[in-house]
């Protein structure tokens, strides 16, 4: 069971994070879920999660803030935005400051399995 | 003796040639019609050798005579009070029939002339009248002249008051266009401003727009933020009870489920068309145009959507001719294109059929249609397909209907593009949905 891959959820909306976690485990992922950008760097100070899934717009420190330091302190984990803002550019933003893959809310489930599934190939 | 009248009249000719030829050069050029006033009354005494004279003007609204001005040897605040009306002067003299009027004693003055003539301390008078076109425009009253008045002074001063009259005319005709040219630039002054007034007003009412423009859209991206989160919570519940998360679900809880999903799934795509629409209409979508192979699009559009028509018995195929390709937005024309097909397979039966097919054409586009064999479209409902709103009635009443938005949006991105989009028959009279662009050859060369 140690071998089963740790994802951190970040989001600050409970349902969704209720829905991921649920949904990963069934996967047979263990999960971390932080509420936004500040507690997801205390949890990355301590754990090195295989994937981080990300939501933008949180109180505090926002996803888009936080990109940066979540990328140093975690260099080899890959980084899952989840948004519910359909914007190009924004996608490019998040690219450029570390951010490995852009997933839209509402999110199709299989889209999900597959990047986690390519960010542990990749890893 | 009389040689010395002889020179002395010579003398006088001269002197009063002069004085005419001087009066008509001067005061033909004279506009400021005070100085005009001053210099005729000082010339005119000056050369009769009087001590006093005005000259007063008629003024018809009034029908007085009434004082001007500077005069010669009467302070001016005396000649502002000079008003005599023409009815009282005409019991006193009239000039059209009795010519000018010379009184050389105080006994000769009828008394009302008295009342009139008391300020000015004069113990002789000859008045002359001011004549143009026939008109009494005014007169020239002269007063103490030593000696008295002569003939030949009255006869001198007839032809002076016939130019002084010509000379007023003109200063007065003068000021008044210089009022009216003053009036004029007043007018354009103040119309200029008027103008600079309103294109202040635009400008503040244009910035005001922008920004409430701009409100609209932050406002419009927040709404479809926020109804994206409750939605995305939605789905993804439903996504995991029918994914077995919580456990086995029975046929009917799953059929609800799927009920539940597919309208999380068509609101989303409302919220998204709406969004599009409004980004679309404030002109805020940007194309970035690359080289696009439109074969290859259709050949991954139809393996994209294929496991959509397979358990629907529908058949979907692209047939590929040689084509050149375009130069497009490729997310832009793969939503149009998605949308028509998505369009196709809503409204074709079971057993159909929805083929995708795109060829050159000779006006220089590539045309790509999307044909279907469901119950077509009648001719008279062609163009309003892509009226927003607009909705056909459904063969398939399982699936809720789309947002009524797509083949607006498909529209407007396809005239973005520079192309066209239109409703012809379609086999086995279902529709075929044609969009053409221009070819990436004629693209370039129409820059």
């Amino acid at each position: 069971m140690t071998d089963a891959p740790l994802v951190l959820v970040v989001d600050d909306e409970a349902d969704l994070l209720q829905i991921v976690r649920d949904r990963l485990e069934s996967w047979g992922y263990r999960v971390l879920t932080a509420r936004d950008g500040l507690e997801a760097l205390a949890y990355l100070a301590a754990v090195r999660p295989d994937s981080v899934i990300l939501d933008l717009k949180m109180p505090r420190l926002g996803g888009l803030e936080a990109l940066p330091e979540v990328r140093r302190a975690a260099p080899e984990t890959h980084i899952i935005v989840l948004t519910g803002s359909p914007n190009r550019p924004l996608a490019e933003t998040c690219r450029a400051r570390g951010a490995d893959d852009f997933l839209l809310k509402p999110f199709d489930p299989g889209e999900l399995l597959r990047l986690l599934a390519r960010g542990r190939s990749r890893g | 003796m009389a040689g010395l009248l002889d020179v002395f009249r010579r003398r006088w000719r001269y002197r009063a040639l002069e004085g005419l030829h001087e009066i008509s050069q001067a005061f033909a050029a004279m506009t400021d019609i005070q100085e005009t006033y001053g210099r005729l009354t000082r010339r005119i005494a000056e050369l009769i050798g009087a001590e006093r004279c005005v000259i007063s003007l008629y003024e018809p609204r009034t029908r007085e005579m009434v004082g001007q001005a500077p005069g010669y040897g009467v302070p001016d605040e005396i000649i502002r009070t000079f008003r005599y009306t023409v009815d009282t002067l005409r019991t006193a003299w009239n000039f059209r029939t009795q010519g000018p009027m010379v009184k050389n004693h105080p006994a000769e003055f009828p008394p009302v002339q008295w009342d009139y003539l008391r300020p000015f301390a004069v113990y002789n008078v000859t008045v002359v009248p001011l004549v143009l076109e026939g008109r009494i425009i005014g007169m020239v009253s002269m007063g103490n002249k030593p000696g008295g008045f002569s003939q030949n002074d009255v006869r001198l001063l007839t032809v002076f008051a016939a130019q002084a009259a010509v000379a007023i005319q003109n200063a007065r005709l003068y000021t008044h266009l210089e009022e009216s040219a003053q009036q004029l630039e007043a007018k354009v002054r103040s119309r200029t401003a008027e103008l600079e007034a309103t294109y202040r007003e635009l400008a503040v009412s244009h910035a005001r727009l922008r920004e409430l423009d701009q409100l609209k859209s932050d406002f419009l991206s927040n709404v479809s933020h926020e109804l994206r989160t409750p939605l995305a919570a939605i789905k993804g519940f439903v996504d995991n009870l029918l994914d077995g998360v919580t456990g086995p679900l029975a046929d009917r809880q799953r059929h609800y489920l799927q009920r539940v999903l597919d309208n999380a799934e068509r609101l989303t795509r409302m919220v998204s068309d709406l969004l599009d629409l409004t980004r679309i209409e404030a002109g805020k979508i940007e194309l970035s145009a690359e080289t696009v192979a439109i074969g290859e699009m259709l050949e991954d559009l139809v393996e994209t959507l294929r496991p959509l028509t397979r358990d629907r018995g529908i058949a979907l195929a692209a047939e590929l001719g040689p084509c050149p390709p375009v130069r497009a937005d490729a997310d832009k024309i793969l939503q149009v294109l998605t949308n028509l097909v998505s369009n196709g397979l809503k409204f074709t039966p079971r057993g159909g059929r929805v083929s995708l097919a795109a060829r050159e054409s000779p006006d220089g586009t590539v045309r790509i249609a999307v044909s279907d064999t469901g119950p077509g479209i009648p001719p008279e409902e062609r163009d309003r397909v892509f009226d927003k709103f607009y909705q056909l009635s459904r063969v398939d009443g399982e699936r809720p209907p789309g947002s009524g938005l797509g083949l607006t949006i498909a529209r407007h991105l396809v005239e973005l593009h520079g192309g066209r989009i239109w409703v012809e028959d379609g086999p086995d009279g279902g529709s075929t949905f044609v969009v053409a662009l221009p070819a990436a050859s004629s693209a370039e060369t129409a820059r």
